[in-house]
């Protein structure tokens, strides 16, 4: 994706007002913000489950009775 | 007045000479169903709102294989398919966006689903194919005869709408999209082999495009309140089982036939409560001196013809 494409610029906090709006009023900058915001949210939910499997992988393991030598 | 169905036979009105995965799968599900939906053309007031996803999802998709196949970039196509799907899944007779009523399934997951699909698959390993006419293997009607005549001399044919066809390593696959709420895991895979859909998809690449397809490649999407997840699964077909499944078919449009010939399509009382519940158990639980008033009420019921060779897609 080139540097100056329009779906590298700032995002908005919300998408309410594109999704209440009518479709045949939305820009192609309004597609491209809404596109954009939501490659942003997949980045956030990718590195959080990242971030789950690092925590669990780094766990101590589940100790057994059998360890116990009971 | 009762609209024309085109897959229909103009001799016996109530006889369907062309199929598709959609009309197989009715019948082989409960002749009486295939009858409801299929031949009366009826369909519950309230449609799934699974199937209202899964079609706008589908339509999308459409869009941004198309887009692409016509040159468009990654972005562009993307914008494509979110305009596509924000459009029609706007009510414009109320003024408003569509309302599943469903946290799982509505009209952000949807768009969310499409942008992150898309992503996933950015960098695809499926290469479209280039049929012998120059053109991209994507959104292909297809029809072809089928060795069954009916009881009226007409001739039977199988139609259908494929996604598209690609390459992976070198071998040629159909390519579909599911959506789901359950777990995209292997068991979820287990479905589709064997499925009429798949079958009648790889049957028809190889008949109708001369692609000896390895079979068909499932993207399914897990949509969830808050993410959505991907896995790509493989629903292979030997050339063996493709013969088995035209033998199979061959058997299943003869019975069609029978019902036909008799007018009666007898109800398989153990699907009922099959495939998340027949919308026409309520219907079959009635005796069958009242069943015309409730299939009659427009509160409950109305007309959508089913017609293969207009309508495209089999999500």
């Amino acid at each position: 994706m080139p540097n100056d494409s329009p779906l590298t610029q700032a995002l908005p906090d919300s998408l309410s007002e594109y999704f209440n709006k009518d479709p045949a009023l939305l820009t192609e900058h309004d597609e491209m913000i809404i596109v954009m915001a939501l490659r942003e949210e997949r980045k956030r939910y990718l590195a959080g489950e990242a971030a789950k499997k690092a925590k669990k992988s780094s766990a101590p393991g589940t100790l057994s009775l059998d360890d116990l030598d009971i | 007045m009762k609209m024309i169905n085109s897959s229909f036979s103009t001799i016996n009105t109530r006889l369907q000479t062309s199929w598709d995965s959609t009309s197989l799968s009715e019948l082989k599900t409960c002749a009486r169903k295939y009858y409801y939906s299929i031949v009366l053309g009826i369909e519950p007031r309230q449609r799934s709102f699974h199937l209202v996803f899964g079609i706008l999802y589908h339509e999308a998709l459409e869009a941004y294989d198309l887009d692409r196949a016509n040159g468009a970039s990654h972005d562009q196509a993307t914008c494509a398919a979110i305009r596509c799907a924000l459009r029609n899944s706007w009510d414009k007779s109320l003024g408003r966006p569509w309302n599943s009523g469903n946290q799982y399934k509505n009209r952000f997951t949807l768009i969310r689903t499409i942008v992150w699909y898309l992503e996933q698959f950015s960098e695809d390993i499926v290469e479209t194919i280039i049929l012998s006419n120059g053109r991209p293997a994507v959104e292909l009607s297809f029809r072809f005869d089928f060795p069954y005549t009916f009881h009226t001399g007409e001739k039977a044919s199988i139609c259908g709408h494929l996604d598209r066809i690609g390459k992976v390593n070198g071998q040629p696959w159909i390519l579909d999209r599911k959506t789901t709420q359950h777990e995209v895991d292997d068991h979820y895979f287990e479905r589709y082999s064997p499925d009429n859909q798949m079958s009648t998809y790889a049957f028809s690449g190889k008949i109708v495009y001369n692609i000896p397809v390895e079979g068909v490649i499932v993207d399914a999407a897990q949509v969830l309140v808050n993410s959505s997840r991907f896995r790509r699964g493989f629903a292979h077909r030997t050339a063996a089982q493709l013969e088995e499944w035209s033998t199979d078919t061959l058997y299943w449009i003869a019975q069609a036939d029978l019902y036909a010939k008799q007018g009666y399509w007898p109800m398989n009382d153990k699907s009922c409560f099959n495939y998340g519940g027949c919308p026409f158990r309520p219907i079959c639980a009635r005796s069958p001196e009242v069943r015309a008033d409730w299939l009659a009420d427009p509160t409950k019921y109305r007309q959508r013809i089913w017609d293969p060779l207009q309508i495209r897609g089999d999500v």
